[in-house]
């Protein structure tokens, strides 16, 4: 469930994203709120990710992996929110960003306790670990090249992927047709 | 794209891996419980198909004696037998093997017409350790630089023309300080949850935490976590919007929610405690904080990032630590001696003994603080750069021995007062 | 001025302000078809036994709601500037 609230989140990020590339960055900047907006849902995201680290205490490894994400999520949001803002000035803020992206993927796969094929969940955990890990080459690049709309573009491309992992996941639901006999009922 | 089309037809054709890492979703007795009668079996329910072990379940006395039979799985479920079971607190420790071949453990309490222990105090559970006296230790310091760092900004500086790097400084150094609380305190709740679980690391990581989240101590460090996320947010937001505005719910949050600390101790639920030792408590705590973060920002930040505001900071903080030091004073005496019912237990047990070396660095830093009001101020007027470079210095010696006061606090807080 | 240069450029600015015009009710029409695909998403639709979460989440119906807040509040404005901009720059 919460997945899907985050999913809806990234998704308008995302979204937002793209439109900045297609428009640029100056058209984009030409209303003052505008500029803020998806540094500032980013930011808000991460501070919303400490209650599902607090509340969900089932397991350690899934608190860790809650509170790097709320961590990364935040210092990315930050970062971004300083620069559009006038506080900060380096470009190489904007690393934090593939550094964001690479806890966020490694804390997806180590924090997944079954294999890839055990249930949907299992599968698309793994997934937006790997597509986090290997996407980190997009804002990697923005870094280098903040007016290359390609990479813009690939890096809005790499959180709408994300988002719609998100929604597509689920506790207990088969993948590809099949569900593990271990995985126990499925439910909504 | 191949690759995963090929993972896709792969799965459509093979069984997928038969492997599983199981979570518990209820269990019958619940989480501390107190029952009138004593239960026939001890069931857990998972989220997905176990295996059991030998000693899958183990229902503990206060001695360590087992009264479980050999636990059975049944699908999603493991069940055991339990011989009769005569009044008394209970511990049970359970462990599964997930279809991976991973064990899953966990345990919590129940009570037979008593109350049920905290799960920290379960059968086995060996106490707080030396890691996590420093662990505490850094929360507390966390806290302190939190509460200080605004408090400065605040109290002592308001209304008084604060130069923009010095703001910026301050802002995180409060920054800094709600997320090294924010950390320690994650690393404080896993300690505790580890020893009650006694487990090795890489089992513990896969422990079933939620009993630990239903005590004193796991509420406090919800509710820290919350709240100093979210004084992060609002000192990150005056940083970014060079505003002070933000700051005011943010030490407001900080100072209230302080007592998260002292309420997840001993302190809180030993013999003596009431609502009076509870507030007592937060403002000893509250008052400390304030007094030694404020004291150690003043002497890193605005004394090397704002010489001409030196001298008013100064004034303003001695009498506003008059202040704090009289609370700490009362609030700490007033514990003193509701904890310690005999002047005897000072030296005769080893809270007694923390406390002593305690009051004696207090004492230190109270005569270090008595130097800075009674001599240092009064010269302050006809003072030179080479006497104000020292102050900083002294000021800075201060504070140090105000965070060794609140490395022998975390230890206080992690102990058991006698009774 | 070379024409064609001109005539190049505002055929791109008319693509790249199609493709921010099509985002939001494409989103919005993908969680349409995601909820007819699967209308047991929506617990709305069959509210017996679901818990407040549950009726409160419904995903499907979120992205629709994603794809037209995002027409409304940004895609709206943003073509407006870029039509602005692109006068201004002529």
């Amino acid at each position: 469930m919460v997945h899907w609230l985050f999913a809806v989140g990234i998704l308008f990020v995302g979204l937002c994203l793209f439109a900045e590339a297609l428009a640029g960055r100056e058209v984009w900047h030409m209303r003052h709120w505008r500029k803020y907006l998806w540094p500032a849902l980013t930011f808000v995201l991460g501070l919303f990710l400490w209650p599902v680290m607090a509340f969900f205490t089932n397991s350690a490894i899934h608190m860790y992996a809650h509170g790097s994400w709320a961590d990364g999520l935040m210092l990315a949001g930050a970062a971004e929110l300083g620069l559009v803002h006038g506080r900060l000035h380096s470009p190489l803020w904007r690393l934090t960003w593939p550094l964001a992206f690479v806890i966020t993927g490694i804390a997806f796969i180590v924090h997944e306790q079954n294999p890839w094929l055990f249930a949907r969940s299992a599968f698309l955990h793994h997934l937006i670990g790997w597509t986090f890990i290997v996407g980190a080459l997009a804002p990697l690049a923005l870094a280098f090249r903040p007016r290359s709309a390609a990479f813009q573009a690939a890096f809005a491309a790499v959180i709408v992927v994300v988002s719609i992992q998100l929604f597509a996941d689920r506790d207990v639901a088969p993948i590809f047709g099949h569900l593990s006999p271990l995985a126990g009922q499925q439910h909504r | 794209m191949r690759r995963l089309i090929l993972v896709a037809l792969s799965a459509l054709v093979f069984p997928a891996v038969a492997s599983a890492h199981a979570t518990l979703r209820s269990t019958t007795p619940s989480f501390r419980s107190e029952l009138k009668q004593a239960p026939s079996v001890i069931r857990l329910q998972f989220d997905q198909q176990v295996k059991v072990l030998p000693g899958s379940i183990r229902v503990l006395n206060g001695v360590g004696k087992n009264f479980a039979r050999p636990a059975r799985a049944n699908g999603t479920e493991v069940v055991a037998a339990v011989r009769h079971l005569k009044l008394g607190a209970y511990t049970v420790r359970w462990q599964a093997i997930s279809a991976d071949s991973h064990v899953v453990s966990g345990v919590w309490t129940f009570g037979v017409q008593v109350p049920a222990p905290a799960v920290e105090n379960a059968y086995g559970a060996g106490g707080p350790t030396a890691k996590e006296h420093v662990v505490r230790w850094v929360w507390f310091l966390g806290l302190a630089l939190t509460i200080g760092a605004l408090g400065l900004r605040l109290i002592v500086l308001r209304g008084l023309r604060v130069p923009r790097p010095l703001e910026r400084r301050i802002a995180v150094a409060a920054g800094i300080g709600a997320l090294v609380t924010i950390h320690a305190g994650i690393v404080a709740f896993s300690l505790r949850a580890e020893d009650a679980l006694q487990l090795p690391f890489g089992r513990f990581l896969y422990g079933d935490l939620s009993p630990m989240a239903k005590t004193r101590f796991g509420f406090a460090f919800v509710t820290m976590t919350l709240v100093f996320a979210l004084v992060l947010a609002l000192v990150y937001l005056s940083w970014l919007l060079d505003r002070v505005e933000p700051l005011v719910p943010a030490l407001l949050l900080a100072v209230v929610f302080a007592g998260g600390l002292s309420l997840s101790g001993h302190d809180a639920v030993d013999p003596g405690s009431s609502w009076k030792t509870e507030i007592a408590d937060w403002l000893h705590l509250s008052a400390a904080s304030l007094w030694i973060g404020a004291l150690a920002t003043m002497a890193l930040l605005l004394w090397t990032g704002a010489p001409d505001l030196r001298k008013a900071a100064f004034m303003r903080f001695s009498r506003l630590a008059t202040v704090l030091i009289a609370v700490v004073l009362g609030a700490g005496v007033y514990l003193a001696i509701v904890r310690l019912p005999h002047v005897s237990d000072l030296w005769a047990t080893g809270y007694g003994r923390v406390l002593l070396v305690k009051i004696g660095l207090v004492s230190f830093a109270l005569l270090w603080g008595a130097f800075h009001h009674f001599v240092v101020a009064p010269a302050l007027e006809r003072a030179d750069t080479g006497f104000l470079g020292r102050i900083g210095r002294s000021l800075a010696g201060e504070s140090m021995v105000g965070m060794a006061v609140l490395l022998l606090a975390a230890i206080l807080v992690d102990s058991r007062p006698p009774t | 001025m070379n024409t064609t240069f001109v005539t190049e450029a505002a055929q791109q600015h008319d693509i790249r302000a199609h493709a921010i015009s099509l985002l939001g009710p494409l989103v919005a029409a993908a969680g349409l078809v995601w909820a007819i695909l699967q209308p047991h998403r929506i617990t709305l639709l069959h509210p017996r036994g679901q818990g407040f979460w549950w009726l409160v989440v419904e995903p499907p119906l979120y992205v629709v709601a994603a794809g037209i807040v995002f027409t409304l509040v940004v895609a709206r404005p943003l073509l407006a500037d870029l039509e602005r901009h692109r006068a201004t720059t002529r």
